[in-house]
Protein backbone atom coordinates (compact mmCIF):
# COMPACT_ATOMS: atom_id res chain seq x y z
CA UNK A 1 0.00 0.00 0.00
CA UNK A 2 1.25 3.14 -0.99
CA UNK A 3 1.16 6.19 1.64
CA UNK A 4 -0.63 9.03 1.44
CA UNK A 5 1.56 12.53 1.47
CA UNK A 6 2.04 14.09 4.41
CA UNK A 7 -0.50 16.90 3.43
CA UNK A 8 -3.01 14.29 4.28
CA UNK A 9 -5.48 14.66 7.35
CA UNK A 10 -3.42 11.97 10.31
CA UNK A 11 -5.95 9.46 11.16
CA UNK A 12 -3.31 8.71 13.97
CA UNK A 13 -3.12 12.03 16.05
CA UNK A 14 -7.73 11.53 16.44
CA UNK A 15 -7.12 8.07 17.22
CA UNK A 16 -4.41 8.68 19.85
CA UNK A 17 -6.09 11.02 21.06
CA UNK A 18 -9.22 9.29 21.18
CA UNK A 19 -6.76 6.24 23.28
CA UNK A 20 -5.04 8.70 25.60
CA UNK A 21 -8.66 10.18 26.94
CA UNK A 22 -9.83 6.86 26.87
CA UNK A 23 -7.06 5.38 29.38
CA UNK A 24 -7.00 8.91 30.95
CA UNK A 25 -10.44 8.57 32.45
CA UNK A 26 -10.32 5.06 33.20
CA UNK A 27 -7.30 5.84 35.32
CA UNK A 28 -9.14 8.85 36.87
CA UNK A 29 -11.96 6.35 37.96
CA UNK A 30 -9.99 4.10 39.18
CA UNK A 31 -8.43 6.42 41.67
CA UNK A 32 -12.06 8.02 42.60
CA UNK A 33 -12.64 4.43 43.61
CA UNK A 34 -10.06 4.75 45.85
CA UNK A 35 -10.88 7.58 46.83
CA UNK A 36 -8.09 9.72 45.51
CA UNK A 37 -7.34 12.72 43.69
CA UNK A 38 -6.69 16.47 43.24
CA UNK A 39 -10.10 18.01 44.39
CA UNK A 40 -13.60 16.31 44.65
CA UNK A 41 -14.97 16.26 41.19
CA UNK A 42 -17.84 19.28 40.38
CA UNK A 43 -20.41 16.40 39.04
CA UNK A 44 -19.57 14.00 41.40
CA UNK A 45 -22.27 12.99 43.91
CA UNK A 46 -20.87 12.30 47.78
CA UNK A 47 -22.46 8.32 48.46
CA UNK A 48 -21.60 7.48 45.05
CA UNK A 49 -21.39 3.27 44.92
CA UNK A 50 -18.36 1.38 42.88
CA UNK A 51 -21.16 0.34 40.16
CA UNK A 52 -22.79 3.59 40.01
CA UNK A 53 -19.32 5.30 39.47
CA UNK A 54 -18.65 2.38 37.17
CA UNK A 55 -21.90 3.61 35.25
CA UNK A 56 -21.00 7.05 35.26
CA UNK A 57 -17.07 5.72 33.81
CA UNK A 58 -19.36 3.66 31.02
CA UNK A 59 -21.34 6.83 29.76
CA UNK A 60 -18.26 9.29 29.86
CA UNK A 61 -16.82 6.95 27.72
CA UNK A 62 -19.15 6.72 25.67
CA UNK A 63 -19.88 10.01 24.73
CA UNK A 64 -16.08 10.47 24.22
CA UNK A 65 -16.20 7.41 21.76
CA UNK A 66 -19.43 9.58 19.95
CA UNK A 67 -17.46 12.55 19.77
CA UNK A 68 -14.65 10.94 18.27
CA UNK A 69 -16.40 9.01 15.73
CA UNK A 70 -17.71 12.42 15.00
CA UNK A 71 -13.79 13.22 14.13
CA UNK A 72 -13.91 10.63 12.21
CA UNK A 73 -16.25 11.11 9.81
CA UNK A 74 -14.54 14.44 9.38
CA UNK A 75 -11.42 12.60 8.83
CA UNK A 76 -13.41 10.59 6.01
CA UNK A 77 -14.04 13.93 4.04
CA UNK A 78 -10.88 15.03 4.62
CA UNK A 79 -9.24 12.09 2.79
CA UNK A 80 -11.12 12.46 -0.36
CA UNK A 81 -10.94 16.01 -0.55
CA UNK A 82 -7.10 15.86 -0.08
CA UNK A 83 -7.16 13.07 -2.53
CA UNK A 84 -9.15 15.13 -5.39
CA UNK A 85 -6.79 18.33 -5.38
CA UNK A 86 -3.75 15.97 -5.30
CA UNK A 87 -5.33 14.59 -8.26
CA UNK A 88 -6.14 17.58 -10.19
CA UNK A 89 -3.00 19.01 -9.42
CA UNK A 90 -1.44 16.30 -11.01
CA UNK A 91 0.41 16.57 -14.28
CA UNK A 92 -0.26 12.63 -14.54
CA UNK A 93 -3.38 13.12 -16.74
CA UNK A 94 -4.96 9.65 -16.31
CA UNK A 95 -8.53 8.29 -16.26
CA UNK A 96 -9.08 9.51 -12.78
CA UNK A 97 -7.53 13.12 -13.25
CA UNK A 98 -10.10 13.40 -16.04
CA UNK A 99 -13.09 12.34 -14.00
CA UNK A 100 -12.06 14.92 -11.05
CA UNK A 101 -11.01 17.23 -13.78
CA UNK A 102 -14.18 17.27 -15.57
CA UNK A 103 -15.90 18.11 -12.23
CA UNK A 104 -13.49 20.66 -11.35
CA UNK A 105 -14.25 22.74 -14.30
CA UNK A 106 -18.37 22.07 -14.20
CA UNK A 107 -18.15 23.62 -10.40
CA UNK A 108 -15.25 26.41 -11.25
CA UNK A 109 -13.96 26.51 -7.94
CA UNK A 110 -13.12 24.19 -5.23
CA UNK A 111 -15.25 25.49 -2.91
CA UNK A 112 -18.01 24.53 -5.37
CA UNK A 113 -17.26 20.98 -5.23
CA UNK A 114 -19.39 19.08 -3.04
CA UNK A 115 -18.08 15.94 -1.26
CA UNK A 116 -20.96 13.91 -1.24
CA UNK A 117 -22.70 14.77 -4.84
CA UNK A 118 -19.60 15.06 -6.71
CA UNK A 119 -16.79 14.02 -4.91
CA UNK A 120 -18.62 10.56 -3.63
CA UNK A 121 -20.63 9.85 -6.28
CA UNK A 122 -18.06 9.67 -8.70
CA UNK A 123 -16.19 7.26 -7.04
CA UNK A 124 -19.15 5.19 -6.77
CA UNK A 125 -20.30 5.44 -10.81
CA UNK A 126 -16.81 6.32 -12.61
CA UNK A 127 -14.81 4.33 -10.28
CA UNK A 128 -16.74 1.17 -8.97
CA UNK A 129 -16.29 1.68 -5.62
CA UNK A 130 -17.78 -1.13 -3.39
CA UNK A 131 -21.58 -0.39 -3.01
CA UNK A 132 -21.46 -1.66 0.28
CA UNK A 133 -18.81 0.78 1.29
CA UNK A 134 -20.89 3.69 -0.26
CA UNK A 135 -23.64 2.79 1.80
CA UNK A 136 -21.28 2.33 4.93
CA UNK A 137 -19.77 5.74 4.16
CA UNK A 138 -23.41 7.52 3.73
CA UNK A 139 -24.55 6.23 6.85
CA UNK A 140 -21.52 7.63 8.52
CA UNK A 141 -22.58 10.90 7.01
CA UNK A 142 -25.92 10.31 8.65
CA UNK A 143 -24.56 10.18 11.92
CA UNK A 144 -22.82 13.14 11.34
CA UNK A 145 -25.75 15.06 10.77
CA UNK A 146 -27.76 13.79 13.25
CA UNK A 147 -24.72 14.78 15.84
CA UNK A 148 -23.86 18.59 14.28
CA UNK A 149 -27.28 19.09 14.06
CA UNK A 150 -28.85 19.22 17.26
CA UNK A 151 -28.88 15.19 18.03
CA UNK A 152 -30.98 16.18 21.32
CA UNK A 153 -33.57 18.00 19.88
CA UNK A 154 -34.74 15.07 17.52
CA UNK A 155 -37.02 12.21 18.84
CA UNK A 156 -34.74 9.93 16.62
CA UNK A 157 -31.87 9.53 19.19
CA UNK A 158 -30.73 6.84 16.67
CA UNK A 159 -28.97 7.95 14.03
CA UNK A 160 -30.87 6.35 10.96
CA UNK A 161 -31.31 3.49 13.10
CA UNK A 162 -27.46 2.09 12.55
CA UNK A 163 -24.38 1.77 14.10
CA UNK A 164 -22.23 3.55 12.29
CA UNK A 165 -21.27 6.04 15.06
CA UNK A 166 -20.01 3.03 16.68
CA UNK A 167 -15.73 3.67 17.37
CA UNK A 168 -14.54 0.86 16.04
CA UNK A 169 -16.06 0.70 12.87
CA UNK A 170 -16.06 4.38 12.34
CA UNK A 171 -12.01 3.95 12.89
CA UNK A 172 -11.90 1.26 9.99
CA UNK A 173 -14.23 2.65 7.90
CA UNK A 174 -11.43 5.88 8.08
CA UNK A 175 -9.04 3.44 7.51
CA UNK A 176 -10.51 1.70 4.85
CA UNK A 177 -11.24 5.01 3.22
CA UNK A 178 -7.32 5.78 3.22
CA UNK A 179 -6.58 2.96 1.98
CA UNK A 180 -8.85 3.92 -1.15
CA UNK A 181 -7.18 6.62 -2.01
CA UNK A 182 -3.93 5.70 -0.93
CA UNK A 183 -4.47 2.59 -3.68
CA UNK A 184 -5.76 4.94 -5.92
CA UNK A 185 -2.25 6.88 -6.20
CA UNK A 186 -0.50 3.68 -7.08
CA UNK A 187 -2.11 4.13 -10.75
CA UNK A 188 -1.54 7.79 -10.68
CA UNK A 189 1.90 7.33 -10.61
CA UNK B 1 4.41 -29.00 62.21
CA UNK B 2 5.63 -28.63 58.76
CA UNK B 3 5.76 -26.11 56.19
CA UNK B 4 2.79 -27.12 54.50
CA UNK B 5 0.87 -27.39 57.70
CA UNK B 6 1.66 -24.02 58.84
CA UNK B 7 0.87 -22.82 55.19
CA UNK B 8 -2.64 -24.42 55.99
CA UNK B 9 -2.86 -23.12 59.11
CA UNK B 10 -2.61 -19.31 58.44
CA UNK B 11 -4.73 -19.07 55.23
CA UNK B 12 -7.55 -20.87 56.98
CA UNK B 13 -6.65 -17.75 60.46
CA UNK B 14 -6.62 -15.44 57.00
CA UNK B 15 -10.10 -16.28 56.36
CA UNK B 16 -11.17 -16.16 59.51
CA UNK B 17 -9.95 -12.87 60.11
CA UNK B 18 -11.59 -11.50 57.26
CA UNK B 19 -14.71 -13.28 57.99
CA UNK B 20 -14.82 -11.46 61.10
CA UNK B 21 -13.89 -8.23 59.89
CA UNK B 22 -16.58 -8.42 57.08
CA UNK B 23 -19.12 -9.38 60.24
CA UNK B 24 -17.68 -6.35 62.35
CA UNK B 25 -17.78 -3.84 59.54
CA UNK B 26 -21.99 -4.97 58.27
CA UNK B 27 -23.18 -5.14 62.19
CA UNK B 28 -21.62 -1.23 62.46
CA UNK B 29 -23.32 -0.30 58.99
CA UNK B 30 -26.26 -2.25 60.23
CA UNK B 31 -26.02 0.05 63.46
CA UNK B 32 -25.84 2.97 61.97
CA UNK B 33 -28.88 2.58 59.75
CA UNK B 34 -30.66 1.71 63.07
CA UNK B 35 -29.34 4.52 64.53
CA UNK B 36 -30.83 6.89 61.61
CA UNK B 37 -34.15 5.48 61.67
CA UNK B 38 -34.02 5.92 65.88
CA UNK B 39 -33.21 9.99 64.62
CA UNK B 40 -36.05 9.90 62.01
CA UNK B 41 -38.77 8.33 64.49
CA UNK B 42 -37.44 10.78 67.21
CA UNK B 43 -38.63 13.75 64.59
CA UNK B 44 -41.48 11.86 63.07
CA UNK B 45 -42.65 11.58 66.91
CA UNK B 46 -45.56 13.95 66.97
CA UNK B 47 -46.77 12.91 63.92
CA UNK B 48 -46.65 9.14 65.11
CA UNK B 49 -48.46 9.57 67.82
CA UNK B 50 -51.37 11.41 66.38
CA UNK B 51 -51.88 9.00 63.69
CA UNK B 52 -50.89 11.74 60.98
CA UNK B 53 -48.10 9.44 59.64
CA UNK B 54 -47.41 6.07 60.33
CA UNK B 55 -43.81 4.40 59.95
CA UNK B 56 -42.88 0.73 59.58
CA UNK B 57 -39.46 -0.86 59.05
CA UNK B 58 -41.33 -4.43 58.57
CA UNK B 59 -39.66 -4.56 54.92
CA UNK B 60 -36.33 -5.75 54.30
CA UNK B 61 -34.13 -4.92 51.36
CA UNK B 62 -31.82 -7.60 49.70
CA UNK B 63 -28.23 -5.99 49.09
CA UNK B 64 -24.85 -6.82 47.90
CA UNK B 65 -21.96 -4.91 48.17
CA UNK B 66 -18.48 -6.60 46.99
CA UNK B 67 -16.82 -6.19 50.38
CA UNK B 68 -19.96 -7.52 52.77
CA UNK B 69 -21.52 -9.63 50.67
CA UNK B 70 -25.23 -10.45 50.27
CA UNK B 71 -27.08 -9.43 53.01
CA UNK B 72 -30.61 -7.94 54.31
CA UNK B 73 -31.72 -4.63 55.81
CA UNK B 74 -34.65 -3.05 57.01
CA UNK B 75 -36.58 -0.37 54.76
CA UNK B 76 -38.15 2.71 56.35
CA UNK B 77 -41.39 3.27 55.28
CA UNK B 78 -43.31 6.92 56.13
CA UNK B 79 -46.60 6.70 55.41
CA UNK B 80 -48.60 10.46 55.49
CA UNK B 81 -52.27 10.57 56.03
CA UNK B 82 -54.88 8.23 55.42
CA UNK B 83 -54.65 8.45 51.64
CA UNK B 84 -50.89 6.12 51.24
CA UNK B 85 -48.51 8.64 50.25
CA UNK B 86 -45.30 7.36 51.70
CA UNK B 87 -41.87 7.92 51.54
CA UNK B 88 -39.00 5.39 51.62
CA UNK B 89 -35.42 5.03 53.68
CA UNK B 90 -33.73 2.81 51.74
CA UNK B 91 -30.00 1.65 52.76
CA UNK B 92 -27.66 1.70 49.38
CA UNK B 93 -24.68 0.36 51.13
CA UNK B 94 -21.94 0.69 53.28
CA UNK B 95 -18.76 1.00 50.93
CA UNK B 96 -19.54 4.21 48.79
CA UNK B 97 -17.37 6.83 47.78
CA UNK B 98 -16.78 9.63 50.12
CA UNK B 99 -18.84 8.32 52.64
CA UNK B 100 -18.94 5.74 55.13
CA UNK B 101 -22.60 4.80 54.38
CA UNK B 102 -25.98 5.93 52.53
CA UNK B 103 -29.29 6.00 52.49
CA UNK B 104 -31.74 7.35 50.21
CA UNK B 105 -34.93 8.94 50.99
CA UNK B 106 -37.10 8.52 47.89
CA UNK B 107 -40.80 10.22 47.75
CA UNK B 108 -43.64 9.27 45.67
CA UNK B 109 -42.54 11.49 42.31
CA UNK B 110 -39.52 9.31 42.01
CA UNK B 111 -37.01 12.17 43.54
CA UNK B 112 -34.16 11.35 46.27
CA UNK B 113 -32.02 13.18 49.25
CA UNK B 114 -29.27 10.64 50.22
CA UNK B 115 -28.29 11.03 53.80
CA UNK B 116 -24.72 10.01 53.65
CA UNK B 117 -22.85 9.28 57.17
CA UNK B 118 -19.68 11.42 57.36
CA UNK B 119 -17.15 12.76 59.48
CA UNK B 120 -18.63 15.18 62.00
CA UNK B 121 -16.10 17.90 61.17
CA UNK B 122 -16.86 18.10 57.74
CA UNK B 123 -19.28 20.39 55.84
CA UNK B 124 -18.55 18.62 52.42
CA UNK B 125 -16.52 15.92 50.84
CA UNK B 126 -12.92 15.69 50.74
CA UNK B 127 -11.00 13.64 48.57
CA UNK B 128 -7.69 12.11 49.91
CA UNK B 129 -4.92 13.83 47.42
CA UNK B 130 -1.98 11.42 46.84
CA UNK B 131 -0.81 13.41 43.97
CA UNK B 132 3.00 14.49 44.23
CA UNK B 133 2.51 18.02 44.63
CA UNK B 134 5.63 20.44 44.22
CA UNK B 135 4.54 23.71 46.24
CA UNK B 136 5.54 23.26 49.72
CA UNK B 137 2.61 25.31 50.73
CA UNK B 138 0.10 23.09 49.58
CA UNK B 139 -1.17 20.50 51.69
CA UNK B 140 -0.03 17.35 50.40
CA UNK B 141 -2.52 15.10 51.89
CA UNK B 142 -5.88 16.11 53.07
CA UNK B 143 -6.06 14.18 56.69
CA UNK B 144 -10.30 14.83 57.02
CA UNK B 145 -10.89 11.87 54.35
CA UNK B 146 -12.82 9.45 56.02
CA UNK B 147 -11.20 6.32 53.71
CA UNK B 148 -12.42 3.35 55.15
CA UNK B 149 -8.79 1.59 55.16
CA UNK B 150 -8.28 4.64 58.00
CA UNK B 151 -9.41 4.73 61.68
CA UNK B 152 -13.17 5.57 61.65
CA UNK B 153 -13.55 9.17 62.97
CA UNK B 154 -16.35 10.37 64.22
CA UNK B 155 -19.44 9.97 62.35
CA UNK B 156 -22.71 11.56 61.58
CA UNK B 157 -25.57 11.29 59.56
CA UNK B 158 -26.35 14.40 57.13
CA UNK B 159 -28.45 15.37 54.09
CA UNK B 160 -26.40 15.87 51.27
CA UNK B 161 -27.05 18.45 48.68
CA UNK B 162 -26.42 17.85 45.20
CA UNK B 163 -23.24 18.51 42.76
CA UNK B 164 -21.89 20.89 41.94
CA UNK B 165 -21.86 22.25 45.58
CA UNK B 166 -22.23 19.62 48.03
CA UNK B 167 -22.99 20.44 51.53
CA UNK B 168 -23.77 18.54 54.32
CA UNK B 169 -26.65 19.42 56.49
CA UNK B 170 -26.92 18.16 60.02
CA UNK B 171 -30.58 16.48 60.45
CA UNK B 172 -32.57 18.54 62.49
CA UNK B 173 -35.93 18.26 63.20
CA UNK B 174 -36.36 21.10 60.66
CA UNK B 175 -34.24 20.18 58.08
CA UNK B 176 -35.59 16.60 57.86
CA UNK B 177 -38.90 17.77 57.98
CA UNK B 178 -37.90 20.24 55.15
CA UNK B 179 -36.44 17.55 52.75
CA UNK B 180 -39.37 15.33 53.48
CA UNK B 181 -42.02 18.47 51.91
CA UNK B 182 -39.36 18.40 49.03
CA UNK B 183 -39.98 15.50 48.01
CA UNK B 184 -43.33 15.93 48.06
CA UNK B 185 -42.95 19.35 45.51
CA UNK B 186 -43.06 21.54 48.07
CA UNK B 187 -40.17 24.24 48.36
Amino acid sequence: MAELPEKYPPLESIVNHHKGIVEAVKEYFSMLKKQEGLRWPEWMDVGDTPLELDEKCNSLLAEEGVRTCFALVGYIEDTFKAHFLYVINLDNQNSLFHIFSTIYSRKKTIKNVSFRGDILDSWLTEMKMDQSFYDDLKKAFEFRNWFAHGRFFTLNTDPAGNASYEYNTLRLLAEDARKLCSDAEIYLT
Amino acid sequence: MNFDEFIERETEQSKVDQSQLREKRLQEWLGRVAELYGMVKDIMSDYAQSGKVSITTDDELDLYEELLGHYKVPQMKITLGSLGKYITLNPVGAYVIGAWGRVDMSGPNGATVRLVLVDSHLESPRIRVTVGVVDDSVPKRSDSFPAQAQAEPDLVWRLATIPPKIEYIPITRATFLEAVMNLFGYE
